[in-house]
Formats: C-alpha cells, structure tokens, sequence
C-alpha cells in the first residue's frame, strides 16, 4: 500500500497556554477510512484536530494532509467544529449557513452562483433540512443544528473531513441518521475523522481507532488497537511523568524544541 | 419647516444610516465597545491634524482619524494578545489615554485648534447650513457635511454590498473563515477604519461621544425585533434616520443639544422594541420542536 | 502652593482616586471593568433632573441625583444581558450612550434656559477639582473614606465570591447581596469622583490602576494595594498641573499619569510584565547553551575515554552547532563556576564539570528511552526533544524515571547511561 496517507503527525507537541496538551504525537491515517479518536476530557482529541487545521501552531513537528501542508489543499479539508463554538443567535438562516461552506478568497467578491445554491439545497436535503431551509438556526433542537454544521462541510466538497464530538448531545435518531452519511460518504472514497466520546459504539462506527491521551496511545485498525490493555493506558489516568513535566514547561516557560521548527520535508 | 432644517435632518439622517450599517456588524460580533473606543480614540488625531494642518481641512482631519482609529484597533489587540491583558481593560485603558490626550491637546493648544469641546462632545449640527461648499466661480454646492456623509454611507453600502459575503463570514464563523483561509484579522481592520472614518466625518454634526448612540441604539433595537440579517439591517437604518427627524423636533421644542435629542429618542426607538420583544416572547409558542427522524 | 485650600483639594482628590481604584480592581476580577464606564455615562442625567428638581445646587442633592441615574444605568445593563439576546458589550454601549444623550439634552437645555447657576454644571463633564472649596472636599473627602471602609468591611467574603461564586453560594455566603454591594460602591464612588475628573474618564480610575498592578503581583492584596498606591500617586500629580495651568481640567492629567503607569507596569512589570518574560526567556537560553556544552565535552570524552582532556573549540563547534558569542559566554560562565578549564584555543571539563556533563547525557538519554518505552515512540523522533528537556528534569523526576525504567543502562541508541555521580 504505497498510497500517500490522509493524515500523517510527525513529532507534534502542541502547548496550550505554554503547557504541552498533546506531546511528540506520530502516527499516518490512510485515505477512505471511517476513524475515530477517542481519549479522555481534555486528553488533546480538539487540539489535535485544531492543530490539523491550522488552527492552533504547533510548539513542535508538523502535519501533512495528503502528503501536503495544509495550505496547500485546504480545498480538500472540511472541520466541523463544536457546536458551542458560534452563537447560535446570528441571524442567519440554515440556508445562509450551509452556503458558507462554498466560500473560497476567490469568490468572495462575487454573488453565490446557481451552481452554489443547488449544491447547498442538496446537501440540506441529505441531512433531512429541508423543511428548515429558511429557519434562523437559533430555532433549531441541538441535533438539527449539529446537521446544519454538516450540511455546510458536505458543501465543501472536500476529500477529508474532520468533525469534532458530532453526536455531543444530539439525540439517537440524529446520530444514526449522520452515521449513515458518514458511511456514505467513506463509500465515495472520502476520509471521515471523528471525535468521538462514546466507548460502546466505537467497534460499530469505525475501522480506524486513534487513543489519544495527552500523548498517542495508539493508532490502527480497529480490531488491532481496540483491546483492554490500550484502552486502560488511554482511560486508566494520564502518565504522571508527562504530567509533572509539562507543569515545569510551563512554570518556567521553557521552549519544548532547542531551535525553532525546521521548515518541513 | 425651513431648508434649513431639512438640511439639518438629512445630516443627522446620514450619520444614522452609516452608523446604523456599521453599528449592525458591530453588534454581531461583539464588538460594540471596540466602536466605543474609536469613536473617543480619534480625538488625539483630530487635534493634530488641526495643528499640523491649520484648518479644518477634512482630508487631513480623516487622515489623522483614521490613523488613530486603526491604531486604537491595534493597540487593543496588542495589549490582549501579547500583554496578555483582559479584553475589557484593554479597550478601557487605550480609549481612556487616547480620550484624556485629545483633550489635554485641545485644551493646550485651544488658540491655534478652532475645536470648541464641548463642540467636540455634543457636536452642533445646527451650524450644518452654514457650512457650505462654495465652488471657485462662485456657486454654492450646498453644505460640506452633507457631501461628505452622503459620500460615506455611498462607500459603506459600497463595502456592505460588494463584501458582504466576507463579513457575514468573519461576523458568524471567524474560525471557519480562518480554515478557509479567509483572513478575519484583515475585515476586522477595514471594519474599524470605516467605524473611525465615520467618527470623524460625524463629530462635527452629533459629536463624538454621541456618534455612540447611532451606532449602538438602531442596531439594538433592529436585532430584537427580527432574525435575519437584510431587515436587521434595513430596520435599523430606518430607526435611524426616525430618530433623526423626531430629535431634531424635541431638541427645537425644548431648546436643547440636537445631539442629545436624537439619543433620547434612540432611547425610546430601543424602550419599545424591547417592549415588542419581551411581549413576543412571551407569547410565543412553545421552543423548536424535536422533527421526526 | 501652599496655599491650604489647594492642599485640601488635593488631599480629596487622592482620596477618591484611592477608593475608585480599590473598587475597580474588583469589578476588573470580576471581568466587569467597563461598567464603570456605563455607569459614569449614565450619572449625567441625573444630575441636571436633580438640579431642576431641587432648583439649586447643593452637592449633596446632586449626588443623590447622579447616583440614581447612576445605579438605574448598572440595572439597565444587567437586565439586558440577562433578559435578552443581546451581548454584555452591545448592553453597554446602548446605555451608555442612551443615558448619556439625554443628559446632554438636559444639559443643554439648563444652560441655554438663562439663570448662571448652572455654571457650575460644567465640572461635571471634565472635572474642575480647583473649582471645589473646602466644605465641598471634606464632604468629598469623608465619603470616598466612607466607600473605602465599607469595602475593608466586606472585603474578605467579596473575594470569595469573586473567585469562586458557585463554591461561596454552596458555603452560604450571601453573594447576591454582596454583588449589590459592590455595584452599589461603584455606583457610589464614581459619581462623586466624576467632579474632579469628568465623566468619560471617570472610568479610568476603575481600570487604570488595577489593571497595571496585576503586571507586578498576582496575590490580591498586594494587587490592592499597589492599585492604591498607583491612583494616589496619579492623582496628585494630575491635580497638581490641574492648577499650575489653569486652563487644564484635571481629568486629563490624572488619565496621562495612570495611563503611563500603566504602561510601565505592561512593559517592565515583574510578575507579568513583558521584560519579566523576556528576562526569563534569556535564563532559559543561557542555561540550555551551559548544559549543552557540558554535554558536549562530555560526550567527546565518552569516545576517547578521556572525560577531562582539553579539547580544541572548533572540535567542539564540529560536534555542537552553537553561534561564537554564546558559545564564548557559556565557556566564561562554566569557568566561573569552575566547571571548566581553558587555555588559549581549548577547553576542558573539570572533575566536576565532567560529573555535571554525564548528568545532563544521563537526563537525555534517560527521556529518550521514556519515549520510547512509555510513547512508543520510534527512536529516531526522540532526540530532538530530550534535547529539551533534558534541561528541565528535576532529581525528583530524574528518580522517578529511574525507577519507571527498571535502572536503565543503554538508551534506544544503545549509548550508554550513565551511573549517577554524587557532585564532588
């Protein structure tokens, strides 16, 4: 399998407020996979996919997608951030939302074309929307708004997408329907990257597993890395070395890497 | 009702609209206070530019509004990303030093600076029909505030229409607008340079300090009264060149500043919607409905 | 100067600026700070309705006045941050600026109504505080002390609730109450002091100076205190050149003072301040480049088994990559502490420099052989960062990793790890 890989972390520590949230992480993600990342609150699963966008600078390493630094394909990734992540009392409707998602710098200046507009009723249409096109999304329930989110990714286009907890508080029958468009789109030859935050479903939803906890735990195939041992290293409390030397990196604002990044290969 | 007072309310009528276009943006990303910091922080620039120039040249005067406005813009991110400092006293202690600057400039220099303060503050749009545009074969064009706020909000419905997909973007989703490789940071600056050109532009008509209300009052009112973006923002224009009219009536009847009448009855434009609010609500029908599968 | 009125003044004038300080470091904890700016705003109204009502103008009439309106504007704000979509920051400039309009308004229309004993109106724009005489400053000046006593009397509970509102409600303090009474101090405090600075600035005495302190100092009492002390200092300076120039309100001046305070404190400050980071950084950096050489030297007399020879500096720039002027510092400063020989060209571990050497080695490679073992980590992603951190790992972790690695020998480069030393 020669195949550049969705996602490759090579050597990435990435500090929040000068302490390390995610340390010397590595590891590559084919393409066409349905992957979930799972780990404990605040064990680095959001700063990893942040620092997939470009979102946060990481103090240390680099990201590749597609063989490629960001900047290079940001036409191929689309981020579903949290829902707590935008007020909901915009006034903007589902409509002018999910079209957001076909905004490039290029066509800023321009009004959305037809094309657009189709594009995003379609989508609308595939997370069940339609009948809300021109609601104000603060008149939505929780897992409606969730969809909202998705229709705008759908409306991206992209090879790869990384959403962050989707299913938080969104009811069942929500999180079965997005399920089945997440599958749908692996089966286009899309890569989907979850954040996911429960166990039980995890052998059910995905082929791919990333446990994390404040460092990689491990990376593969579900079926491989998805065992007692593993999951009681990612739940079972974090490494307290780690934990002692990251406090120090902070107290004493020590850099984690001697000379600054080098620019990558 | 005389030209003059025509001329008077379409003044006031111009501010209201551009700020009522800019104050909506404002508003929506939570900038409100960052308005209020420009609209006092240009008052340094002002008194310079008076110095520097000798006149009331309103060229210099914008260029020297602008300049502080963008620098207050800068300051205040500086102080909170890199002095670490809590986004409250950053915008307080920039305003408050740029504010107490203009005055001590204005006061000291009050022989060559031809700003009367409290001129400055409340602004005297009465004076508006005498200020006029006087070609150089003798025809009058009619007042230069006129022409030059008409010219504004012709530059802000510029912006608004040609970019508005921008700021809807960085307005409702910076972070999105950041993976997207669309640049927040640039619309934040272009937005505050419009906020201090539109300061200094109005401070001669409704003063600094007041430029405040028709900033904040319409646009408040507007985003309680609807949920989508195009009629908060044609509400709130609306709102707007009302108060106009209304305080120009109030101030005439009780002798007073024009400015501070128009404020009063953005105050009772945002009392009633309010009102109209707090009764939809609770009259309304019961929360979103879970939709079937 | 000396004349005793103008002392007076002055010594109310620094009382008030005491005081608001002292308020306002608990309104910016609060993350509240512009409320002080609300609220100065919304102060004008009330005292030209007080004016009008009372047809005179005893301050103490006025006050009341301004602290109504004063206090309706902080309501104003809450309730519609709490009770509509509207944002904090969109519910202050609304009632600012509203609460202000009308007071123009009224303004306006006393003075042009005739009648010169609004005159005095004015002050309460700018601030005039030579304009006061001495009745009106012992008023002045008895009342700020009055806030400030309050505020020593609730002080400890209020910093409970500030820090931890949830945990002081589940200890049965009575936070609403004592949230009342801040607002109610703020309230208070700036529509006296808005007589000597004006009211668009009156804000700055709430902010100013807290904001400064907390650059020097992050434990709240000496916050208060130099916040204090920051305002005291600024406000006699801003009063005294309020009367060496005449045409001056005083406002301004105090404003300039606490404003460049304020920027004395960002840059220069010793707990946040930005030398203080930079100071730290160069620490950092001269204590990595020590070590680094120490590790150097050492690693070269691992290879000939000579740990105390000389070596020639450009072996040692062969091995480690390091600019000459840091280079010569990190070699004068081992010198110092007799880590080091030189002679002209070359330098050399002492015994103790090579006991210090094969420490910072040990530390490396131990974190190296954490990584791989505990990370699972490929060996060759671990040296950049024991290069880091093996500056930072303290005995006690030193142990600690010991122990977790079973008393390691090699490290996945199968180097060796060297025995601990005890320093000589």
């Amino acid at each position: 399998m020669n195949s550049i890989p969705a996602i490759e972390l090579h050597s990435l520590t990435v500090s929040y407020d000068n302490k390390p949230a995610l340390w010397n992480t590595d590891y590559t993600l084919p393409e066409g996979v349905l992957a979930g990342i799972i780990g404990p609150n605040g064990s680095g699963k959001s700063t990893m996919l942040k620092a997939m966008m470009g979102l946060v600078q990481p103090a240390s390493g680099y990201v590749k997608l597609f063989g490629q630094p960001l900047d290079a394909v940001r036409q191929r990734v689309a981020y579903v951030p949290q829902r707590s992540s935008v007020d909901w009392d915009f006034p903007v409707t589902v409509l002018d939302v999910v079209l957001m998602g076909r905004y490039r710098p290029g066509n800023l200046f321009r009004r959305s074309s037809a094309h657009d507009r189709e594009l995003a009723m379609e989508c609308i249409r595939k997370v069940q929307l339609e009948p809300f096109v021109g609601r104000q999304i603060a008149r939505l329930s929780g897992g409606q708004q969730q969809r909202v989110f998705i229709a705008r990714a759908l409306a991206q286009q992209a090879d790869l997408y990384l959403l962050d907890e989707p299913f938080a508080g969104v009811d069942a029958a929500t999180e079965a329907a997005i399920m089945d468009l997440l599958r749908e789109m692996r089966s286009q030859g899309r890569t989907v990257v979850v954040v996911h935050h429960d166990l039980q479903s995890v052998a059910e939803y995905f082929e791919w597993l990333v446990m994390v906890n404040t460092r990689l735990v491990a990376a593969g195939p579900v079926a491989d890395v998805f065992t007692a041992d593993k999951l009681q290293q990612t739940y079972g409390g974090s490494l307290s070395i780690l934990s002692q030397v990251g406090e120090l990196v902070r107290q004493q604002a020590h850099p984690v890497r001697e000379t600054p990044r080098p620019p990558m290969p | 009702m005389t030209t003059d007072d025509l001329l008077i309310i379409a003044t006031g009528a111009l501010v209201a609209v551009s700020c009522a276009l800019l104050g909506s943006f404002l508003l929506l990303r939570g900038m409100t206070m960052i308005g209020d910091a420009i609209s006092h922080a240009v008052l340094p620039g002002i008194a310079i530019a008076y110095l520097v120039s000798g006149s009331r040249a309103s060229g210099i005067m914008l260029a020297g509004a602008a300049l502080f406005g963008l620098l207050t813009t800068a300051g205040i991110e500086w102080l909170r990303e890199r002095a670490r400092l809590q986004a409250d006293a950053s915008i307080g202690i920039v305003f408050t030093g740029l504010f107490a600057l203009g005055i001590v400039l204005i006061s000291a220099y009050a022989g060559q600076i031809d700003l009367d303060l409290d001129c400055v503050l409340f602004g005297e749009i009465a004076y508006v029909p005498l200020d006029l545009w006087i070609l150089p074969d003798g025809r009058v064009m009619g007042p230069v505030p006129v022409w030059l706020l008409g010219g504004l909000l012709l530059a802000i419905a510029a912006l608004i229409v040609i970019a508005y997909k921008p700021l809807l973007l960085t307005s409702f989703d910076p972070m999105h607008a950041a993976a997207a490789g669309i640049s927040a940071v640039v619309w934040h600056y272009i937005l505050m340079g419009f906020v201090s050109a539109a300061t200094v532009l109005s401070f001669e008509s409704v003063g600094a300090i007041l430029v405040l209300s028709f900033l904040t009052g319409p646009p408040a009112a507007a985003f309680l009264l609807t949920r989508r973006l195009r009629p908060m923002l044609l509400l709130a224009s609306g709102a707007g060149v009302l108060a106009a009219g209304l305080g120009y009536g109030l101030a005439v009847w009780l002798d007073g500043s024009i400015a501070g009448a128009m404020a009063v009855v953005i105050g009772a434009e945002f009392a009633l919607a309010l009102a109209w609010h707090l009764y939809r609500r609770r009259t309304a029908s019961a929360p979103p409905a879970e939709e079937p599968a | 100067m000396t004349d005793p009125n103008v002392l007076w003044v002055l010594g109310g004038v620094v009382l008030m600026s005491i005081s608001a300080a002292a308020v306002g470091s608990f309104t910016l904890l609060q993350k509240r700070a512009l409320i002080g700016d609300a609220v100065a705003h919304a102060i004008l109204p009330g005292i030209c309705l007080a004016f009008l009502l009372s047809g005179g103008k005893h301050p103490l009439v006025l006050l009341a006045g301004a602290a109504a309106t004063g206090w309706l504007g902080l309501v104003t704000v809450e309730y519609l941050t709490r009770h509509t979509r509207l944002k904090g920051d969109a519910a202050l400039g609304l009632t600012l600026s509203v609460y202000y309009g009308a007071g123009a308004l009224l303004l306006t229309s006393i003075q042009r109504s005739g009648a010169g004993a609004q005159a005095g109106l004015d002050k309460f724009l700018f601030g005039k505080a030579a304009a006061m005489v001495r009745e009106d400053v012992l008023l002045f000046a008895g009342l700020s002390a009055a806030v400030l006593i309050v505020l020593a009397w609730i002080y400890k509970p209020l910093t409970a609730v500030i820090f931890d509102r949830n945990f002081a409600l589940t200890a049965g303090l009575p936070v609403r109450r004592l949230e009342q009474a801040l607002s109610l101090l703020t309230v208070f405090i700036i529509a006296l002091g808005i007589q000597a600075v004006g009211a668009v600035l009156m804000a700055a005495l709430l902010i100013t100076p807290a904001a400064a302190a907390r650059y020097w100092t992050h434990d709240l009492r000496r916050m208060l205190v130099l916040a204090c002390g920051f305002a005291a200092v600024s406000a006699a300076a801003g009063a005294w050149i309020s009367y060496l120039l005449p045409r001056m309100p005083t406002g301004p001046w105090v404003v300039l003072a606490l404003t460049l305070t304020a920027g004395i404190s960002i840059a220069a400050g010793s707990d946040r301040g930005l030398a203080a980071a930079w100071q730290r950084r160069r620490q950092n950096r001269r204590k990595i480049d020590r070590e680094n050489l120490l590790k150097c030297l050492y690693q070269l007399g691992e290879a000939d088994g000579q740990p105390e020879a000389m070596r020639l500096h450009s072996e040692i720039a062969a091995r480690r990559d390091m600019p000459p002027a840091r280079l010569r510092a990190a070699l004068h400063a081992l010198r110092g502490e007799g880590l080091l020989r030189q002679e002209a060209g070359r330098a050399g571990l002492t015994r103790a420099g090579a006991a210090a050497g094969s420490r910072v080695t040990r530390l490396h490679r131990l974190w190296e052989l954490y990584l791989t073992t505990h990370l699972d980590l490929p060996p060759d992603h671990v040296h950049e960062e024991a290069e880091a951190i093996e500056h930072i790992l303290t005995p006690e972790i030193e142990a600690a990793l010991e122990s977790k690695l079973n008393f390691p020998s090699l490290d996945p480069h199968n180097s060796p790890i060297p025995a601990k030393r005890t320093l000589p």
